[in-house]
């Protein structure tokens, strides 16, 4: 079953999570906030329910397990949370009076086969969501690269979770998309010099928009700006996270509890709710901006979920433990157990197997134990999703 | 300032006994105009700058600065030299202004004064906000290049000296003139357009007095306790208004100014926003409105008066009290008698009125004791305009025209818009709405936001244009809220003339400024009743007391953001704006800077114009600590000025408090 997740129009929500954070917090958080207050709201509209708070109580799970089908919306084995709505229009003006951009977050640990239909199916959403029948720009974020200012050189991990050869192939996809009129012009994210320079030779369209998350972007290498002069290729800033999508965040989100909106089952067996594991496909951003006024009229996200039986799941686990007695924590590691819950105290610790260090850090926001490699935890973003991580156990 | 019209002005007298056709004629203008104009949709976001000037002449050898009363000779020069410009020539060898149109410029009503407009109007291309700055650049040395080699445009709001009894105008004319009847300046230092000298000679008429302007003095060490100024003549028999000192108009501890000059001389920094359509004008109109006295705060810059430091920081009051022409009566200061009302504020003064048809906007936040003409309100409803914009013209046209030609009282052409713009342009609020030019169709409607000061240097100017044309995207993007009740803005304007008020002062300010949240539903209604103009929508919780809805806040707070409260600031609006869009790096790195110096000026950081002006006379080496800013100083602060504006404080060089924050 696939479940899509939508934050609907983020412009007209009153959504403050859009504004709230602070530069250097993480976009992940806002997207998360977003859906989370558009499932409410929902819940809210379709319950009759204004209380802004959630329902804590014991019974209070009971009543969601019912409430989830009065706003989700099921059709040919994808349940929409919440329903879109596709009665009402998405502009108010006739489609040449728009810039519509789209960012599509291609994401780590899914398989590349799965990339051509999962941009179609993400392009074909938005332009329902948008009642359009074409963007104007295709930005594309592969996982794995990271730019970095400094250097002017992205960094990609060992094992090469994205590798050069992938990224081609996907963008043969996006060029068909193109010669169907469906695309105007596509774009990279977080490309430097030296990638951008292997990459346009393998393309029959070249990118236009080369995308890249700056602190200041006062800094940018000279090379890539002398670079993308000569190819003609704009530099557009971005404030995404390159981890757009922790794990774990989802299944809280879709879980039982106080801030869950009530769709997955609480435990294994347990009818609350849909069982199984989630796993998250892709993420994809729209914006669309009336040209000659600059305002941003519709702006939202939409996110591709997988449902897996929790026997299933092969690639992607969390491992819940409790932190008061190691001995069983380590246990529970080699048996390769599913969520359990822990005391929510914020935990950072090390721990030692006997072939490899690693890191357990502590997800607040899930209360759930993620395992990693502690040589991949700088880049916490890439190892989270790692799909080895939990199988070399 | 507007077009200028030439004919015979009447005499106030004269004038009066026309006032009440004017308004009258000014209405069924307005009415033809809007039934014609209030469907037109779709325009684009243009925007313009207005940069005004004081022209001042340096005098090296006796180290004196003074102004100069060239206006009409530079203004005929660079009329020239715009008739002949042609658009492929290249006249500037760097090629900067390629594409660019020359910019235009203005007389005001200074004769010492320019001012200078782009010769387009700005888009929302982020390649237009990077024009703005060396536009800005440009036009001065445009301006600077038809003056005579001792001339120069400078961008303070006042100059220190005005008024003075030494000569501070070249050429020199001595003060006490018919129509303005100051005893510190002569009426050569307005505009000799018929239209300036009626303007002020008017106002002076129908207030039975002259103006009156008391700025409180900053008060150092050594001056006196009690201060009284010493520049006041009480001796004086010229004219029947020279009574006025005698009869108690200068007040202890204040600088005295008595004349349209001392207000209407000073230099403003104002934006004009087109709209997309009435109702997105009318939106901005109320929503820039409570970001009126924020940003006078934040852009203060006028410190000294005649000669002296004050201890006020803006230029506003002075300009309300300047061309205020309300009688005794209509001041309260003897009961109505003659006059049909009681009015509270000056021609020249914070808004009084909200016009968006807008279910936010509360009744609690309209002004319960506006004063309203009945008669004009009834003839635009029944010429179906709705109440709430019917209420706001009925306003202004409470006041009088003050220039009347009566060449144009012949016969009423309702396809022109001479008569409504007449009271119009002279209501000096610190928001303007203007409907569409009746004579030209391709102009929509437009906001004016027109509190803030001139800064030193086009940095700064464009800083602070494009911040506001930030905020403008914002507020329509996110379909932001600050109302506040109106008497609070009013308060919050007064209170931004405080020294120092952008860092110790605190404002009212709405708290939460986001729509709540009225997400897609299955079948219900979503869509705002225009019409309901002060419904609350029917579905939402009922609101809170209107007090709930803001507290006292400081600019930083406002500006950065509260760190606890709940304000989110409106740098991170503005951030998260532009995150939205799709910005390249170079226009990004641009944006950054300007609003990283509106963020150091809210925060301290960096000064204001006023608080380096003021520190800048307090540390000359010939500064008395007695208030008295001296032809020397002066001298050394326009050089000092001028240096700024070439510099901009880089390296340490004079200036960097207000634009680097350090040194080095």
């Amino acid at each position: 079953m696939k479940l899509i997740l939508s934050t609907s129009n983020l412009m007209q929500g009153g959504r403050p999570s859009v504004i709230r954070q602070p530069l250097s917090q993480k976009s992940n958080i806002e997207l998360i906030t977003s859906l989370r207050a558009n499932f409410l709201a929902s819940q809210q509209l379709a319950t009759g329910h204004q209380s802004n708070g959630s329902n804590g109580d014991a019974n209070g799970s009971q009543n969601t397990v019912q409430d989830y089908k009065a706003w989700t919306a099921e059709r040919d084995g994808t349940l929409y949370i919440p329903a879109l709505d596709s009665a009402q229009s998405g502009l108010s003006e006739e489609r040449s009076q728009y810039d519509i951009t789209v960012k599509l977050f291609y994401l780590p640990g899914v398989p590349v086969s799965r990339r051509c239909a999962h941009t179609r199916e993400a392009i074909d959403l938005v332009l329902k969501e948008l009642h359009v029948t074409s963007i104007d720009l295709l930005i594309v974020s592969f996982p794995g690269i990271l730019f970095d200012a400094d250097d002017d050189s992205e960094e990609e991990e060992a094992g090469k979770p994205d590798d050069f050869d992938s990224i081609v192939q996907t963008w043969s996809t996006l060029e068909s998309l193109h010669a169907e009129g469906m695309i105007s012009q596509l774009g990279v994210a977080e490309f430097g010099s030296e990638r951008l320079a292997r990459f346009l030779p393998h393309t029959k369209v070249k990118p236009s928009v080369d995308q890249i998350n700056l602190k200041d972007c006062c800094v940018v290498p000279k090379s890539l700006i002398l670079y993308a002069k000569q190819e003609q290729i704009q530099l557009l800033t971005h404030n995404d996270c390159n981890d757009i999508l922790p794990v774990g965040t989802t299944r809280e989100l879709l879980g039982p509890g106080d801030k869950g909106a009530g769709i997955l089952a609480s435990a294994p067996n347990s009818p609350d709710g849909i069982q199984g594991d989630v796993e998250p496909q892709w993420v994809v951003k729209y914006t669309a901006v009336v040209k000659d006024r600059g305002v941003v009229e519709n702006k939202g996200t939409l996110l591709l979920q997988m449902l897996a039986h929790a026997s299933k799941a092969g690639h992607e686990r969390e491992i819940s433990l409790d932190m008061h007695n190691p001995a069983s924590s380590r246990e529970d590691l080699r048996r390769n157990s599913t969520s359990i819950y822990i005391p929510s105290v914020p935990v950072l610790a090390l721990y030692h197997d006997s072939s490899e260090a690693f890191h357990y850090s502590f997800v607040h926001e899930t209360g759930t134990l993620i395992a990693y490699p502690a040589r991949l935890t700088q880049h916490a973003a890439l190892a989270a999703s790692h799909p080895y991580i939990l199988q070399s156990l | 300032m507007g077009l200028l019209a030439l004919g015979t002005a009447l005499e106030w007298p004269e004038a009066k006994k026309k006032a009440h056709q004017v308004r009258q004629w000014g209405i069924e203008q307005l009415l033809a105009n809007w039934r014609r104009m209030k469907g037109k949709e779709r325009d684009a976001l243009l925007w313009g700058d207005e940069v005004e000037y004081l022209v001042v002449a340096l005098d090296d050898a006796s180290k004196k600065a003074r102004l100069s009363l060239a206006q009409a000779e530079i203004l005929k020069s660079l009329a020239l030299d715009e008739a002949n410009w042609k658009p492929d020539e290249s006249q500037h060898g760097d090629g900067d202004h390629d594409g660019e149109h020359p910019p235009h410029f203005h007389p005001e009503f200074g004769r010492f004064m320019l001012e200078a407009t782009p010769g387009r109007p700005w888009g929302i291309g982020f390649k237009d906000l990077l024009k703005v700055e060396s536009n800005m650049k440009w036009r001065r040395e445009v301006a600077k290049a038809h003056m005579a080699p001792n001339e120069s445009p400078i961008t303070l709001t006042t100059f220190p000296r005005l008024g003075t009894k030494d000569d501070y105008i070249q050429p020199y004319y001595p003060p006490s003139g018919p129509a303005l009847r100051s005893q510190f300046v002569p009426d050569e230092i307005a505009n000799p357009h018929i239209r300036f000298p009626t303007l002020a000679g008017n106002i002076r008429s129908r207030r039975g007095r002259k103006v009156e302007l008391n700025v409180p003095i900053y008060k150092d060490k050594n001056t006196p306790v009690p201060f009284k100024d010493p520049t006041v003549n009480y001796d004086l028999h010229n004219w029947p208004e020279d009574d006025d000192v005698r009869n108690g108009a200068a007040k202890d501890d204040h600088v005295y100014m008595d004349a349209m000059a001392f207000g209407m001389g000073s230099c403003c920094l104002q934006i004009t926003f087109q709209a997309k359509n009435m109702t997105e004008g009318r939106k901005l109109y109320d929503q820039l409105s409570p970001l009126g006295p924020i940003l006078l705060a934040l852009t203060a810059a006028t410190p000294i008066y005649k000669g002296f430091l004050v201890d006020t920081d803006v230029r506003w009051n002075q300009i309300s009290a300047a061309v205020d022409d309300r009688t005794p009566e209509e001041l309260g200061e003897v009961p109505l008698k003659n006059d049909r009302w009681r009015i509270p504020k000056s021609r020249y003064a914070s808004n009084s009125t909200y016009i968006s048809q807008d279910p936010r906007l509360r009744p609690e936040y309209l002004d319960p004791d506006l004063v309203v003409d009945e008669d004009i309100k009834k003839r635009l409803i029944d010429g179906g305009m709705d109440d709430l914009l019917a209420t706001h013209f009925a306003h202004l046209f409470i006041r009088d025209p003050l220039v009347i030609f009566s060449e144009d009282l012949e016969e009423l052409d309702v396809n022109k818009g001479d008569h409504f713009e007449n009271l119009q342009s002279t209501n000096w609020q610190h928001m303007r709405f203007k409907p569409p030019p009746s004579e030209k169709d391709d102009i929509g409607w437009r906001v004016e936001f027109r509190s803030m000061e001139i800064q030193i240097t086009d940095f700064e100017n464009a800083a602070f244009s494009i911040f506001m044309v930030l905020i403008t995207r914002a507020i329509l993007s996110f379909d932001l809220n600050f109302y506040i009740p109106i008497q609070r803005t009013t308060e919050n304007m007064e209170t931004a003339h405080v020294r120092n008020a952008v860092l110790d002062s605190k404002f009212y300010f709405r708290k939460d400024p986001f729509p709540k949240r009225v997400p897609r539903t299955h079948g219900s209604t979503v869509s705002a009743n225009p019409s309901s103009a002060v419904n609350t929508p029917p579905s939402s919780p009922p609101l809170g007391p209107v007090e709930s809805e803001y507290e006292l806040m400081t600019i930083a707070e406002i500006i950065n953001g509260c760190p606890e409260g709940s304000f989110p600031g409106l740098i991170p609006l503005v951030e998260s704006y532009l995150n939205s869009v799709n910005v390249d790096v170079e226009t990004r790195c641009f944006l950054a800077s300007y609003l990283d110096l509106i963020r150091k000026r809210a925060d301290g950081t960096l000064w204001t114009g006023a608080k380096w002006i003021r520190e800048f006379v307090t540390h000359h080496p010939s500064y008395k600590q007695d208030s008295v800013v001296s032809e020397e100083i002066c001298y050394d602060l326009v050089k000092a000025v001028e240096e700024v504006t070439v510099n901009e404080g880089r390296n340490g060089r004079i200036g960097w408090e207000l634009l680097r924050g350090k040194k080095n």
